[in-house]
């Protein structure tokens, strides 16, 4: 996973997501670790309510990240790859992972927001 | 009144796509009533690799090749486009009435350049044979193949005369070097295009033995029935996707290059992000199996899956229902070969990414765009706004096959000089 514009380290700053998130489009940034591993996501929800709480652009984004994220495994098959996307209809970015948990790609679900 | 004495053509097939391109012209010749069809299938087959070993005490090849042929029917079960080919050309040769003369046992579907290698060594110890059996007068090969260049090795050393198809073409890869290889081997030529005719007379070739005819492919499109009407009930795929084949919808086939590498994954990457702006419905269809392929077909059927009911993928398509959908897409986008040929004769809007394409000829309805979303994005919508182009004429009127077997019936092969000469 290299130079995609929706994956960040979990290293990264709120300063990062900030830049990422605006620069994608999407609202949301996949968030992995040094191994590519998913660790989980940052949605625009989650800044603005980190942000309220008193978090600064220096915050390290594991502290506010959203663990839960959906993901597609790649060995799924198609029946249950569409019923996870189904069921989370709300999710903009969907990452494929390997059998590793790692992050193979993301795929974008809806137009970018201008 | 010169005697008329019947020609023997034989026609070398190696795999199904070779098969699609030969059967315009393997039409046409059997209606000629002084040429006899030969066909040989390049293609491994039970027989001649597993029970002819077997009897003649050889166990060692005979299990391996038992082993390798299981591993493919095996494969053939997992993935429905990994059919052996041998049976399946032999299948749909008798179905169209074909004889199959010769078949010689080579494995192409090692899909390492070793196993390539060994696999044309096979074709270069066995077909000998098999041209002396059958008394060849012409071999008709078409293309770029790498398993071409033992067979027309073999032919020149024979002195069997090789009329070769699609000479002069330019493109990438390896097929770049075989095409202009075979080229020199061959003795007539069917290139598709006028400016294919020029490059072969740069190479050397005579100009009286240069023969225009377009592409034998094109022949196909005009007995094929575009109507959409029964495409949901023989493609068990659409069930349950709100996909309107009646309404707008885009076409996209997009292969791994090669020479790209990594960059692959980058360039399907921005190619999605494209698509989830074009707001078509949009028919995805695998790519090929070339190396690269996990990094573009993957993310590509994914996508397909996250777009609801707006997408459909398909793995692969039966030619005739490919064709009917490149009639019927008001665009077409990506890096298929099929984009500039059969789309320019069926006037099919295209928007080409990235440069796989390099070099190739194009017709009007072509728009090159390279890796950029912003880009791709505004050329599909403006080639869906021009809507259909006039068909183009420039890769062949749909009578090649006719064409090419008209002047191979009226060759006299006692006048057809054997030694080469380069032509300056």
């Amino acid at each position: 996973m290299k130079d995609s514009p929706y994956t960040i380290k979990e290293d990264a700053t709120i300063a990062d997501v900030l830049e990422v998130i605006t620069e994608n489009h999407h609202g949301a940034v996949i968030v992995v670790d040094s191994d590519d591993q998913l660790v989980g996501v940052v949605s625009d929800g989650d800044l603005r309510r980190a942000l309220v709480k008193g978090a600064t652009n220096l915050t390290p984004i594991f502290k506010i990240l959203n663990p839960n994220v959906i993901s597609i495994r790649e060995k799924n098959s198609q029946k249950e790859s569409a019923r996870i996307l189904k069921e989370h209809i709300e999710i903009t970015l969907v990452p494929v992972i390997d059998g590793n948990n790692r992050v193979r790609y993301v795929i974008p679900r809806t137009p970018e927001t201008h | 009144m010169t005697i008329c004495v019947k020609k023997k053509i034989t026609v070398v097939i190696t795999n199904r796509a070779d098969y699609g391109r030969l059967l315009p012209i393997m039409r046409a010749i059997r209606t000629k009533p002084n040429i006899t069809l030969q066909v040989i299938i390049a293609a491994p087959n039970f027989f001649n690799n597993f029970l002819w070993p077997l009897r003649h005490g050889k166990l060692f090849p005979a299990l391996h090749f038992l082993w390798w042929h299981l591993s493919i029917i095996v494969l053939s079960y997992l993935d429905a486009g990994n059919e052996v080919d041998s049976n399946y050309l032999a299948r749909m040769l008798s179905k169209e009435g074909f004889p199959v003369d010769a078949r010689i046992p080579m494995i192409h579907k090692g899909g390492s350049a070793e196993a390539m290698i060994s696999g044309a060594g096979v074709v270069l110890t066995t077909i000998p044979r098999e041209f002396k059996r059958l008394g060849s007068d012409i071999l008709l090969i078409y293309g770029d193949r790498f398993e071409l260049l033992p067979v027309a090795m073999v032919a020149a050393m024979l002195n069997i005369p090789i009329a070769h198809i699609e000479g002069g073409d330019i493109s990438g890869t390896i097929d770049e070097s075989v095409r202009h290889a075979v080229t020199k081997l061959a003795h007539i030529h069917f290139p598709i295009t006028e400016k294919s005719r020029e490059r072969l007379i740069k190479m050397g070739e005579h100009p009286k033995r240069i023969y225009v005819c377009g592409m034998p492919a094109l022949d196909m499109l005009g007995e094929t029935n575009y109507s959409l009407d029964d495409f949901y009930i023989q493609n068990s795929i659409f069930q349950g996707s709100q996909i309107n084949l009646h309404e707008p919808f885009a076409l996209i086939i997009y292969h791994p290059v090669t020479t790209r590498g990594e960059e692959n994954r980058t360039d399907v990457e921005i190619l999605i992000r494209a698509l989830t702006r074009i707001p078509l419905q949009k028919i995805v269809i695998g790519s090929n199996r070339d190396a690269g392929s996990s990094d573009t077909l993957d993310p590509l059927w994914h996508f397909a899956l996250t777009q609801e009911n707006r997408s459909v993928f398909f793995k692969s398509l039966e030619v005739s229902d490919f064709y009917r959908l490149l009639k019927n897409a008001s665009v077409a986008v990506g890096n298929s070969s099929s984009f500039l040929r059969e789309a320019a004769y069926l006037g099919t809007p295209v928007v080409l990414v990235g440069d796989r394409q390099q070099g190739r000829e194009r017709g009007t309805n072509v728009v090159e765009v390279l890796h950029d979303a912003d880009i791709i994005v505004e050329a599909t919508q403006k080639q869906f706004e021009h809507g259909r182009y006039e068909s183009d004429p420039r890769f062949g009127d749909g009578t090649a096959g006719t064409r090419i077997a008209d002047v191979l019936a009226s060759l006299d092969i006692s006048q057809l000089p054997i030694q080469k000469k380069f032509y300056e």
